[in-house]
């Protein structure tokens, strides 16, 4: 009984504002399997998990559960039709019991009042049923994070759905809460449970998988055995062809190094040696979540607890202990997420790129108004920034034009400087959700940046654009900085293969 | 993507075709709504456009624009000021205290409620800063200390006598022998408030603190110390429109100022849907603090009953907040 197609998926396609998120893709899930869904950023897999889950309705195709044709127009739906997600972000409340925590939202009542003696017998008979030793009666703040994400997915369990989709669950994990949580899998899958499980480890997927599925560019490339694959084999087919690049020269110099870490230890990440050279561009590259994020902010001086045994950053002789200080020596931060991190999306753009500047473009305290306005029009016209003007709403412009403003803040700020040392730019995914043109324009912009002597450490969830950008590229494996890859030998597979 | 409005890459229309009807809506409907007040009371009330009635409202609400300038700015830093009708009525009474009691001359005795108006607007800003306690409870727990040093000092009763005739100036006096004085302090306030927060570079610091204060601090602005000021200059604010009212009142009453929290916050409110809706602005906050002057002045000229002008209180409250949040996405708490 457990070998019958369980979730059907025949021709999905989806568009977002003309942009094809997936187009004609075929996925069936077969009882008791376990169907790794992996592809690049941005090829559609959460696309595709969200058409599953019901958050958003396909333009074409159809789904069918068991051979019965359904449609979802609304999460409850998909769970009502026996599909569950443990998204990413787990949903655990720290404050209430394992129990309670699984029960949430349908907890058994006597009359008006929670039956917290039903409450804690469900849960226990369904932890006994998957065999899982997890503490249910105490609150949920003590557990680890594996533990935690193990009650995540019984909570998700709770309604006995025949379909479990995994997003990245193991993405804030450690290798032994890992193996934990993959032995809890095992025994779901034991009792029939179909789960869909994306991941950006590969490995993951040739140790636990049975099938595995290849999204790019919203189409599906590759489905087939596990077993018949080889990991470069993977790589290769999720990579596709080689992206060549024509205008690249390195701008690095062989002896002037301007940034030197030595023996630097934060909670995700070790940095046993970094080195960046004037005028060159140095990437970062981990599977999401390794550290890389964590250590440009370190090193901007956004947090300052990781001490390194040695570390020069320009003209500083140690790590920045804030932000203000890391500006008043030339190390800039672009930081990732930019709507949360980077931009006040409510004030103009204008106000956005002052913001850098606040001291530069000020006498005795007073802004210069002619010299602020001077700055933002620059900006708009080395940029191409499209807007109506210096006055308008940051929030309203699109994603590559605000990732502009982002940039703008700095580059105004250092045409404005009366400082000449050469800055460091720490770039965290400095184009995340830019369209492909603003995307080659921010590149010529670092190019640019790194040709008047700027040093550059760049780290990007699209190795794509390390290969573009970089001189050479560190590797996060295990949760360490273990191999430097140089511009002669940085591939896309390469990459992934370093990181997994 | 959700948040983003309009089309990638796309202006909003507003140029050329000329007039975008419903950003000028989103602008100007406070000032509109301000005009039809105003037209509305002098349809139903011939004296409620005289000049004398209309300098009379302008006088009434020159301590309301003082206090609501202060909390305009702590607002605009991204916090809330909830001891701003509190310190109001400690300094009305420490200055006239310290005038009757302590006999200091005039000057001194408004210098001094104002230090102390600082200085308890700097330890809410260290409470906030330091302990890291939201705002809007080490402000609150800040009204009742405030209050029982109020009545440490006058023992709860109000401080009746005859203060220095200089000092009746700041609420009797005329400049040219036209201009009542306590609307040049007003305008005063509400100009250098406008300057501070437009033009200086602490007043962009601020307003990029309570824009998004993560990107502020990652853009090496001192989201600490932008703070640290606007708690100092709500409390001067306060404790400024506080001495104003003693010297109206003639009297330095323990609860004069108490009604100031509710209707200075209502003006910043109101304030937040005009102009740059979703922002703290002082010019905003003008709107706001005429809009609720022309009420409270317009119901007394029509006889309605005393308790109906808390209704309206509320109400506009109401209407404000919604309005401000209806507008954008900004969070109260």
């Amino acid at each position: 009984m457990s070998n019958e197609i369980r979730l059907s998926a025949r021709g999905i396609g989806k568009r977002f504002a003309g942009t094809v998120a997936l187009a004609e893709v075929d996925l069936d899930l077969r009882g008791g399997e376990m169907l790794a869904l992996v592809g690049a950023n941005g090829a559609g897999k959460s696309t595709f998990v969200k058409v599953i889950c019901g958050a958003v309705l396909q333009d074409e195709g159809n789904i069918s559960i068991e051979g019965k044709p359904v449609a979802f127009h609304r999460v409850a739906d998909a769970l009502a039709a026996g599909i569950a997600v443990a998204h990413q972000q787990v949903a655990i409340i720290p404050c209430l019991t394992g129990a309670e925590n699984i029960m949430l939202g349908r907890e058994p009542v006597r009359g008006v009042l929670i039956d917290s003696a039903a409450v804690r017998s469900v849960a226990k008979k369904l932890t006994e049923r998957f065999g899982v030793d997890v503490e249910l009666n105490r609150e949920c703040e003590a557990l680890d994070p594996g533990e935690t994400k193990i009650l995540d997915i019984l909570k998700a369990m709770a309604n006995d759905p025949r379909v479990l989709i995994l997003d990245e669950p193991t993405a804030s994990l450690t290798l032994t809460e890992s193996r934990r949580l993959f032995a809890f899998l095992d025994d779901l899958k034991r009792h029939g449970v179909s789960i869909l499980f994306i991941t950006h480890h590969l490995n993951e997927v040739f140790e636990h998988c049975d099938r595995v599925a290849v999204l790019k560019d919203g189409r599906k490339v590759h489905d087939g055995p596990v077993a018949a694959l080889k990991l470069d084999e993977l790589v290769h087919i999720m990579v596709g062809h080689a992206i060549e690049d024509t205008d690249w020269t390195s701008h690095a110099s062989t002896d002037d190094v301007t940034v030197h870490v030595h023996d630097l230890h934060m909670d995700r990440l070790a940095v046993p040696e970094l080195t960046v050279h004037r005028g060159e561009v140095v990437g970062v590259a981990g599977v999401l979540g390794a550290g890389q994020i964590e250590l440009l902010e370190r090193m901007a001086g956004v947090s300052h607890a990781a001490v390194a045994a040695a570390a020069r950053l320009g003209g500083l002789s140690r790590l920045p202990h804030s932000v203000e200080e890391a500006i008043d020596h030339g190390i800039y931060l672009i930081a990732d997420n930019r709507l949360r991190k980077a931009l006040f999306p409510r004030l103009s753009m204008e106000e956005n790129i002052l913001t850098g500047s606040l001291k530069q473009a000020s006498r005795n305290g007073f802004m210069q108004r002619g010299l602020v306005l001077r700055m933002a029009q620059e900006i708009i016209r080395r940029l191409r920034v499209k807007c109506s003007g210096p006055d308008q709403e940051v929030l309203s412009l699109s994603g590559g034009n605000q990732q502009k403003v982002v940039f703008g803040r700095w580059l105004a700020r250092l045409a404005h400087n009366k400082k000449t040392t050469s800055p460091l730019m720490l770039l965290a995914n400095p184009t995340e959700g830019v369209d492909v043109g603003s995307k080659a324009e921010l590149y010529a912009v670092v190019r640019e940046l790194a040709r008047h002597g700027a040093s550059v450490l760049v780290t990007s969830t699209e190795f794509d654009e390390l290969i573009k950008l970089c001189d050479r590229v560190y590797c996060i494996a295990h949760g360490t900085i273990s191999t430097c890859v140089p511009r002669t030998e940085l591939t896309e597979s390469r990459l992934l293969l370093e990181v997994n | 993507m959700k948040h983003i409005a309009s089309a990638p890459g796309v202006p909003p229309a507003q140029d050329a075709a000329g007039f975008d009807f419903s950003a000028a809506i989103s602008r100007y409907g406070t000032v509109g709504a301000a005009v039809v007040v105003f037209v509305a009371f002098a349809l139903a009330s011939g004296r409620f456009i005289s000049a004398a009635n209309i300098s009379n409202i302008l006088v009434q609400i020159s301590v309301l624009m003082v206090t609501s300038a202060g909390l305009s700015i702590a607002v605009a830093s991204g916090e809330f000021d909830l001891s701003v009708g509190e310190v109001a009525s400690l300094g009305g009474v420490l200055s006239a205290g310290l005038m009757v009691w302590s006999h200091l001359p005039w000057p001194l005795a408004i210098l001094a409620a104002a230090v102390m108006g600082i200085v308890i607007g700097l330890v809410n800003g260290l409470l906030v800063t330091r302990l890291r306690i939201p705002s809007m409870i080490a402000t609150l727990a800040m009204g009742p200390i405030a209050l029982g040093a109020n009545y440490a000092y006058d023992g709860g009763d109000s401080i009746y006598a005859a203060f220095p005739p200089g000092f009746y100036w700041i609420s009797t006096g005329r400049l040219f022998g036209v201009v009542p004085v306590p609307i040049i302090i007003a305008l005063l306030v509400v100009g250098v408030c406008y300057v501070l927060l437009n033009r200086m570079r602490l007043g962009r610091a601020v307003v990029a603190t309570g824009a998004n204060i993560q990107a502020a601090r990652l853009s090496g602005i001192n989201v600490n110390r932008s703070r640290m000021y606007a708690f100092a200059l709500s409390g001067f604010g306060a404790a400024l429109g506080g001495v104003m009212l003693t010297a109206r009142l003639g009297t330095g009453q323990p609860d004069a100022g108490e009604p100031y929290l509710m209707d200075s916050l209502a003006a910043v409110f109101l304030g937040m849907t005009a102009f740059r809706p979703g922002r703290a602005s002082v010019q905003g906050t003008l709107v706001g603090v005429v809009i609720i002057g022309m009420l409270d002045n317009g119901l007394n000229l029509l006889g309605a009953p005393f308790y109906l002008q808390n209704e309206v209180r509320g109400l506009v409250m109401i209407a404000a907040v919604s309005l401000a949040v209806m507008r954008s996405d900004i969070k109260l708490f």
